[in-house]
Order: structure tokens, then sequence, then C-alpha cells
């Protein structure tokens, strides 16, 4: 009865959102609707920015050099919102047996509330609500959270001042994991003393994730040369905001070679600083961190290379088994990948080096492949191995063979 | 799971119906998603018959020109789709301008007019040819003088205005008969109105890049493709500077340097060559330049960029480009008034009368 009450309300709400839908969609639907433009305007296989997408985002939303011209959402004829979600078959199996569970169906993997435009000149904002869903009977769960809420308040002077302030996913990912064309998550952005392996087995208690969005404000930058930067004071991410909210810092510039934006055209180079403060997993004083970035991001044709280095530190105080001894990591990963027309393959290899006391490194290798259905359509279809030293039991390593055939569906 | 299943497969084809009731009704509706609408009439030029007749003898009348040798139908020909076929145009006594000769079709449809922008509608820039040096090179004292000594321009001036030749009136005439001069019947439009063979796969796939990929959309949009807007894509930048200001000119913004109108796209196919000074010579011409991201210069227009397009969509491109083109008037020139009245004849009375 209560399965049947849920479906009902999923249903109303689905029919809700249809009917006060004002035209089909593409893409990030809300902007593809503004304009009567299709996904691939922004996207070279959606999500993933291309050039002209990742120019309007900095841009607040905004057409670059239309920004007169551009209708608020009080102009608009409808919400401007999205739905997203994916749905098809996923395998997920770990080694040893029991380490996780297992999961082999047919499943819906999450739903995401996109909001987005403009709320008057030069004042953009955009939103990611993802609903609480409890799961169950093909449905992963999914805690209800805002992901993103933040106002872009652009051209303060020119392009090369502008400030995002809320809730968002911030620069010093060079690299949008919230974008990202596959569903493996980038080891080395995920990488904390609260990952997945368990915690106790965690050489660093630091709970801090690259991955997560952040709370704060970010000032950045961009024009016609090819330098772009983003300055930044954020609470760290939910993982180390606990009681407080502390002021971590962090700072990324970044190089365009040639003729383009750095993102499907023109080759990207650029380096980030963190300096963070967070608690070791436990009620007590923070201590300090540090990430160092370096990236790349080359085209060539219809290639892509995504490349990102990383180097962590993290105080002694969050070390397990060297306490006082300052814990050290590293990693990154290189991604290959082929846009077509109408599809995209991927290829990636991630690694993270654990300290040999600690010694949980992690490797995965990501395959897939995307192919553009309809606009608002993609299959999507990807196989992963993941594998983590166990630094417990040399020999024991735990692995993990992820595959899933989805269909990633956007409204 | 079924469960799951279910609900996944319900919501997709909901929102397929959705999609697909909300185009069928655009198909229905009078004009959408670029349909030509009514052409814009200024509410103080009203459009009649013998107002568009007078346009379409002024338009070909060579009296216009200093010489006797240019009209308006010499740089903007109806049998070569309204436009030329030279990078740039022959004025009086061969000289040669600077700028392509833009296609009349559909210049009704947008608001400024010239490369330029320096005319705000049809009426202004009717009136800009016909003194420029070296296009029709006549003072407004010897075009009035002219049209006020051929009795049947004279009787037709009082019978449509009630009032003897000026160069208003005449500008006013003229922009009349470019008012008719529409295209709109392409298989685009038809394609849009829901014939769903009225355009070749290839096109439907340039359709979808040029609101996607190749982001031609941002500037070519409204029913005649164009923003009425000016954009900057380093066209005629060499050695760090531009050869042609454009719209610099009118208005002296810095940020309007090298910056020209955005043309029309409806029958482009049929008005080669391209761009603001003719340099390119095809369509895929333009499309490469696009590609390339135009021409780097300080003041590019920050739309532009490098569009990575295969091959493949850079054709499908210009099979969208062909799709645009629909059936447009082609007009003889009419019987002018007083043919024995020649230009030579007429600038010999006006210096008789200067006497």
């Amino acid at each position: 009865m209560r399965q049947m009450s849920r479906c009902l309300l999923l249903a109303g709400m689905l029919a809700v959102v249809l009917a006060v839908w004002p035209s089909p969609s593409q893409a990030m639907p809300a902007f593809a609707r503004k304009y009567g433009f299709n996904c691939a305007m922004c996207h070279s296989a959606w999500p993933r920015l291309n050039d002209f997408g990742q120019k309007y985002r900095m841009n607040g939303y905004q057409i670059p050099g239309d920004e007169a011209r551009e209708k608020t959402i009080l102009d608009l004829g409808g919400p401007p919102l999205a739905l997203r979600t994916q749905a098809g078959y996923t395998s997920d199996s770990f080694s040893p047996e029991g380490a996780e569970s297992e999961t082999n169906q047919f499943q819906v993997n999450g739903v995401d509330v996109l909001g987005g435009g403009v709320l008057g000149f030069n004042k953009g904002f955009f939103l990611a609500y993802l609903p609480q869903i409890e799961g169950g009977s093909g449905v992963e769960p999914q805690a209800g959270e805002v992901e993103q809420a933040s106002v872009i308040f652009s051209r303060l002077r020119s392009a090369w001042l502008n400030a995002r302030v809320g809730r968002f996913e911030a620069a010093y990912l060079p690299f949008s994991r919230l974008r990202s064309i596959t569903i493996s998550p980038y080891e080395i952005y995920n990488f904390n003393g609260s990952a997945d392996v368990s915690a106790d087995t965690r050489g660093s208690r630091n709970p801090f994730s690259l991955a997560d969005t952040a709370d704060g404000i970010e000032i950045t930058g961009w024009g016609r040369c090819p330098w772009q930067y983003a300055l930044g004071i954020v609470n760290g991410s939910r993982g180390n905001n606990q009681d407080d909210s502390p002021s971590d810092v962090y700072f990324r510039g970044a190089y365009v070679l040639g003729r383009g934006f750095g993102q499907t055209a023109g080759q990207r180079v650029g380096a980030t600083v963190y300096f963070g403060r967070a608690r070791a997993l436990v009620p007590g004083a923070r201590h300090s961190f540090r990430r160092l970035g370096l990236d790349a991001n080359l085209n060539r044709g219809p290639y892509n290379v995504e490349l990102q280095l990383i180097q962590g530190r993290d105080s002694g105080a969050f070390n397990v088994f060297s306490p006082g001894d300052r814990y050290k990591f590293s990693g990154g990963f290189v991604q290959l990948n082929r846009f077509a027309e109408e599809s995209a393959a991927f290829v990636r290899y991630d690694w993270v080096n654990t300290p040999s006391a600690d010694n949980h490194d992690i490797t995965r290798i990501t395959v897939g492949w995307r192919q553009h259905l309809a606009h608002p359509l993609m299959l999507h279809i990807e196989y992963s191995h993941r594998k983590v030293d166990n630094g417990a039991k040399p020999g024991s390593d735990l692995t993990e063979n992820f595959a899933a055939a989805r269909l990633d569906w956007a409204f | 799971m079924r469960m799951a299943l279910v609900l996944f497969v319900a919501a997709l084809v909901v929102s397929a119906c959705v999609a697909f009731s909300i185009q069928v009704s655009k198909a229905q509706g009078q004009y959408a998603n670029g349909l030509l609408p009514p052409v814009p009439v200024p509410a103080d030029n009203p459009q009649t018959d013998c107002k568009i007749r007078l346009g379409a003898q002024l338009y070909f009348d060579k009296r216009l020109s200093s010489d006797g040798t240019i009209s308006c139908a010499s740089c903007h020909r109806p049998d070569k789709a309204w436009a030329d076929t030279g990078p740039v145009s022959e004025g009086v006594a061969h000289q040669k301008g600077s700028r392509n000769s833009p296609s009349v079709i559909n210049a009704a449809y947008i608001a400024p007019q010239f490369w330029d922008g320096r005319a705000l509608h049809l009426e202004k820039q009717a009136v800009g040819p016909v003194q420029n040096p070296i296009e029709m090179d006549l003072t407004v004292a010897e075009l009035e003088f002219r049209l006020n000594h051929i009795p049947g321009y004279v009787c037709q001036f009082q019978e449509v205005f009630g009032s003897r030749p000026t160069i208003e009136l005449l500008a006013k005439a003229i922009a009349s008969f470019e008012r008719t001069v529409v295209t709109g019947d392409s298989p685009y439009d038809r394609y849009i109105q829901g014939d769903r063979s009225a355009m070749s796969k290839a096109a439907i796939r340039g359709m979808n890049l040029f609101s996607g990929k190749g982001h031609c959309n941002v500037c070519h949009s409204g029913p005649a493709f164009s923003d009425s807007r000016f954009h900057n894509l380093g066209v005629g930048y060499a050695n760090g500077k531009f050869k042609d200001v454009g719209r610099f000119s009118v208005t002296k913004d810095p940020r309007d340097m090298g910056a020209f109108l955005t043309q029309r796209l409806r029958s482009v196919a049929l008005t080669p060559p391209y761009l603001h000074d003719g340099s390119e010579r095809t369509l895929e011409d333009v499309i490469n330049l696009y590609n390339r991201g135009g021409i780097p210069n300080s003041n590019l227009d920050p739309a532009m960029a490098p569009l990575n397009l295969t091959e493949r969509e850079k054709s499908d491109l210009v099979e969208f480009m062909n799709a645009l083109t629909g059936p447009y008037p082609v007009v003889e020139p009419p019987p002018l008034p007083n043919p024995e009245l020649t230009a030579q004849k007429l600038t010999e009375m006006m210096k008789e009368c200067a006497k």
C-alpha cells in the first residue's frame, strides 16, 4: 500500500511537472527551451560542456556578448526548471564477496531537479536539488539535499571580475564531477578519510573531499586573453563542515594555448592550490591540509585528453598509522575522449597513491560510450574495474567490477 | 524493479507525447520558430499598389544616377536573388565600392540597414546609395530636379502622395516596393509546418547543428535569421587594424570596431560571395571561417569560438542553408515614364535652369 502511494505520488509529481512545461527540452533543458537551442549548443556530449557552454556558465548563464537582451525568469513563459534521471541495468560486484552489497538489476538512479536562469542584468542563478528517495524495489536511494544553489554576479567590471555566491561546484575542479560523462567517479576527487573503504583502515582521517560542492564565494575572471583565474573562500566540503564553517581558500589559474576556450578547442593547462582546515572525524580542533593540482585539457580534432595530477598533504593529526607525521598522497587520472557527431567514447585511468605505511592505493580503469538517441535522451554504456590495496591484509585486495547500460534522460 | 521500469518508460512516453503535441501545435500556428510573420509596415508609409508600382519604376530607373548608368537594380539584381555576383559592386564611372551588396530579399524584416546599420529603416536606406559618390552620385537638388522634370513621375507622385517628388517620397516609394521582395516558403518552412519530407536528412542534421554545436542561432535568429545586431568576426582584420571599421564609423564606440550587421539567411545560398567585403566565395568557406572561430582581434565577438565541426557537419550546415531557399519574386523592369528624357538631357536642363 505504501509502495503504491509512493508510486502514485511520483506519477502525480511527474504529471504536474509535465503539465506546466512550456516546450520540449534538450540538455540543461531550461536553458535550451529559453533560446530554442538544442543540447549540442553547450555540450560536447551532455552533461560535459563545450567551449560555448563553459563561457555561458562563467558568464552567469547569459550568452556572451548578448547580456543586455537576456530574458529574466520573469519574462519567460514557464518555470526555468528541468529534471534529469537515469535508469537501466546495473551490475556492481565486489571481491572479496560481502565487502559491499552487490547489485544486479534494473534500477532508476536518482533524480536531479535543476533550475537556472537570469534574475536581472548580469545576475544569474543555478539550483540543483536532489529530492530524497528512500530506495528499494529497483529505485536507488538518494539523500535529499540542495546540491547547488548559487547566484552569479557577472561582469562586475568586465568578464575579468565575476562573483558566485552560495553553494556551488568550485573552480578548483578543472574537470567537473557533476558534468562528467562517466558514471564512475574521479577517484582523486573523491578521496578522503571517510570514503567507501572503511575509515578504520584508511590512513588519514581527513573528511575533506574535493568532489563535494561547497558553500562560499568565488571570484572568477576570463577574457579574450588566454588566462583564466578563480579565487574562493569556502566552508570546505560538506564532509568537513561539521559544527562550524571553516574558511578554506583556493586559487586556480589556467592558460589556454591556441584558439579556443580550453574545453573543446585549444589546449588548456592549469594549476590549483587549496588550503583548508578540518576535524579528524572526531570532535576537536581543526587541523590544516593542502591540495596542489596540475591539469591539462588537450584537444585535437575529435579527440580530447583530460589529465589531472593532485598532491595532497594532511596535518600529522590526521595520520592513523604514523600520528604526528604528515599524511601525503598523490593521484590523478588521465582520460581520453572521442567526441563524434552523436556519440562519445571514453577511457580513463584513475590512481591514488597512499603512503607506504597506509598502502591503500587505488586504481580504476573505466571504458564506455554515450550515444545520443534523441534530444533529451542518451544511451550510456560503461564498464569500470576498481582495485584498492588492502594494507592490513596484503594479497586480499578489494576489487569492484561495475557495468551499466542506462538511459540518461533530461526534460 | 518492475515498477521502476514501468514508471521510467511511462515518463518517457508521456514526455514524448507532450513534446510531440507542442511541436504540432507550434506547426499549426500562423508562424512559429522562424516562419515569416507579416511584413512590418511603418504607420507613415502604408503599402498601396500605386506606390509599389512607382517604387518599382524608381528601383529600375538609371536616371537616378549621375551618368545614367546605375539604378538600384544594378547592384541588387532581381535575376540574381536581388544581390550582386561580385565581391563588391560597380557604381558610376565603373567605381568600385568597398562592401558587398546585400540581397534585398526580406530586408523588410530587420530594422537597421547597411552593413554598418547607419540607416534605421528602409526609407532611410533608399536615399543612401543615390547620394553616394561611388554608387549613384546625385545630389539631393539634382535628384529632385530630375524627378520634377519627368512628367510621368510628377503625375504619379501627385497621385500617390499628393505632392511633387522629393527625396523623402522617393525613399518611401522604393521602400514600399522593397517590402514586396520577400521569401518564406522554403523547405525549412514546410518542414516546420509539419511536412517531414520537405528537408533531406542532411538538412535536418544541419538544422540541429545550427541551433546546437554550431551555435549559429545565437546571432542568426528570428524569422529572417538575423538578430539585427552587429558582431565582429574579425573579417578584414590584418596587421593590427581593420580594413573597414564597420559599425564603429556610425557609433564611434570602440566596442563596435570591426562589427557588422548579422546578415539574413533566407535564400542565402543564391547570393555568393559572402560577408561584408565579399571575401568568402562559398557557404563552405563561410562555415570554415566560423569553424576556425573567426579571425582573432581585440574586439572579436565573445560568442565566436572554434567549433570543431567535422566535414560532414559542415556539409550538413550547407544543406540546411540550401533548405532556406524559397521562391522569391522575379520582377521584370517596368516601362519607365518619359524615356526620352535621358540623364544627360536632364543634366543639361538643370544647367540651363541654373543660368
